[in-house]
């Protein structure tokens, strides 16, 4: 269990604030799904992985961090949750409902490290008045790595390396009607994500693609691909259409 | 006279990568991006600055001021900042506090365009891609997700901080205020709005396990509910979360809300 928790550890300190900013993009918004696969190479069951991880992804598809904030954290509610719910050997669909909690808590690391951030910035503008660049850059790259990895590789070590064999033990023992009612959380939650991406999206002139995105998919059975390629053809049409309008 | 200081190519792409890969490592409450913006112009300063002490500690005490954008298409202001300062550093008369408002001004509306494209639209997209080929077993999803997610992170900004260094703050004004933008951004919405529907259909998966018994006959709610329209309670939850959102309550709330009714709704039978 020491090997797994360092492991995924460093992996919800490294995707929260270490990795290069291109690279922990997908890492970060895509935490789930991307976790599903390193786990299911980690704990050697691929299959269950992907679809751990896909199916939590799905609840948080639409989260928006705006200004630097999300109700949830993701790396530790990827990384983490879809950690502790293969080890405890969990159904996928009750994989949500151990992800969410977590990454509620891990809301405290981000924001620990937010406000203590500020710390490195002072630093900093001294160095700044005295022109020493090197040390500006010390306290970007490697001063500010100090809270999160005491925020982040320190609670998920210890909840991987002590709570993983009584977790498993816990959930064994939790009445099928609760598990019942974590499914269906899970189950519902994506419409909260969905929701959210909705009111960042929504005008009155492009309200119909909802509905046809929506036949496309209930009616029939499309997938995701093929829908974002009829989504681009009328998108570009909706264009030239506008730009009639606008010359008119 | 002295010699024009100019950056080079090889400074630009310095100053573009360490943007792109450091620029939120030290986020926090107090100033944002600020010290992962002045990290950036560090290659600019010391080249148009370094030989002289004075000008080189105020330019980097002026950017360390407080900063928050979007990481690609934000990507243009560092790019207008360092031809501004490559002009001050020339003589041409750029004054210090031009160059910090329109860092200030500029950094809302890119966040704005890069927040709805980066995040409701790319994001979104590639993620419904990634999901729908994990959950057929296919590990390639989640590769392609990350390859295809940091490729547009990396050209986007790339483009983004280069065409901000030659165009300058004029251009941008230019593109970010005419009509372009707006119908361009509009169709991108189109497209968030279909894969939107899709996913609505596709990852709401409740359904509900009702029957009743009429003497001889069984009803099964859900082939009832089939019938009329297919996936008709996702959308109508769906519908409900958004309404509430609408009404103004926050996020935290509206997950607790989702909570308290699947516990009602599950020991009640009602939904599955």
């Amino acid at each position: 269990m020491l090997g797994y928790a360092i492991v995924i550890g460093l992996l919800c300190w490294l995707v929260s604030s270490a990795f290069p900013m291109w690279l922990r993009w997908s890492f970060y918004f895509g935490a789930p799904l991307v976790s599903g696969l390193i786990m299911g190479l980690l704990f050697g069951n691929i299959s269950y992985g992907l679809e751990v991880g896909a199916t939590i992804q799905m609840a948080y598809i639409g989260l928006l961090a705006i200004g630097g904030s999300l109700p949830n954290e993701m790396a530790i509610a990827g990384y983490l949750g879809v950690a502790m719910t293969m080890i405890a050997g969990l159904d996928a669909s009750t994989g949500l409902a151990v992800a969410t909690p977590l990454g509620l808590l891990g809301v405290l690391a981000q924001n620990a490290k937010m406000s203590l951030n500020p710390i490195w910035v002072h630093k900093a503008d001294r160095y700044a008045a005295e022109g020493n660049i090197k040390g500006i850059k010390v306290m970007n790259l490697f001063a500010s790595q100090i809270f999160p990895f005491l925020t982040y590789f320190i609670p998920a070590f210890l909840c991987v390396y002590f709570g993983g064999a009584y977790f498993e033990s816990f959930m064994n023992a939790v009445p099928v009607q609760l598990l019942n009612i974590l499914k269906l959380i899970g189950k519902m939650m994506p419409a909260l994500g969905l929701a959210m991406l909705m009111q960042a999206l929504n005008k009155k002139s492009t309200l119909p693609f909802l509905i046809l995105g929506f036949v496309a998919a209930a009616y029939l059975g499309m997938d995701i691909t093929s829908i974002a390629l009829v989504g681009a053809a009328l998108a570009i049409l909706h264009y030239f259409y506008m730009k009639k309008g606008q010359e008119e | 006279m002295s010699e024009k200081k100019l950056l080079t190519k090889k400074d630009l792409t310095k100053t573009w990568f360490t943007w792109i890969c450091w620029g939120q490592i030290c986020y926090n409450w107090e100033r944002l991006m600020g010290l992962g913006f002045c990290h950036t112009m560090t290659t600019a300063i010391e080249k148009l600055y370094g030989d002289d002490e004075e000008l080189k500690k105020e330019a980097l005490v002026r950017h360390m001021a407080y900063y928050n954008t979007e990481n690609t298409w934000g990507a243009m202001i560092p790019g207008i900042v360092c031809s501004l300062e490559e002009s001050r550093a020339n003589g041409e008369n750029i004054d210090t506090e031009t160059i910090s408002n329109l860092k200030t001004a500029l950094m809302g509306p890119l966040a704005g365009i890069g927040d709805t494209v980066t995040q409701s639209l790319v994001k979104v997209i590639l993620l419904g891609i990634g999901i729908d080929m994990a959950i057929q077993g296919n590990a390639f999803g989640p590769i392609l997700f990350v390859l295809a997610f940091s490729a547009y992170a990396i050209s986007v900004s790339y483009i983004c901080f280069f065409n901000g260094y030659r165009f300058g703050k004029s251009s941008v004004v230019q593109l970010l205020s005419g009509g372009l933008v707006k119908s361009v951004t509009e169709s991108l919405g189109a497209v968030g709005m279909i894969v939107l529907g899709a996913l609505v259909a596709k990852n709401i998966g409740i359904s509900t396990p009702l029957v009743f018994n009429f003497g001889q006959m069984t009803v099964t709610i859900q082939t009832l509910l089939d019938s009329i329209m297919p996936k008709l309670l996702p959308m109508a939850l769906f519908i409900i979360v958004y309404q509430l959102l609408k009404k103004g309550k926050k996020p935290t709330t509206v997950m607790i809300i989702i909570m308290a009714a699947a516990v009602l709704l599950s020991l009640l039978g009602i939904l599955a």
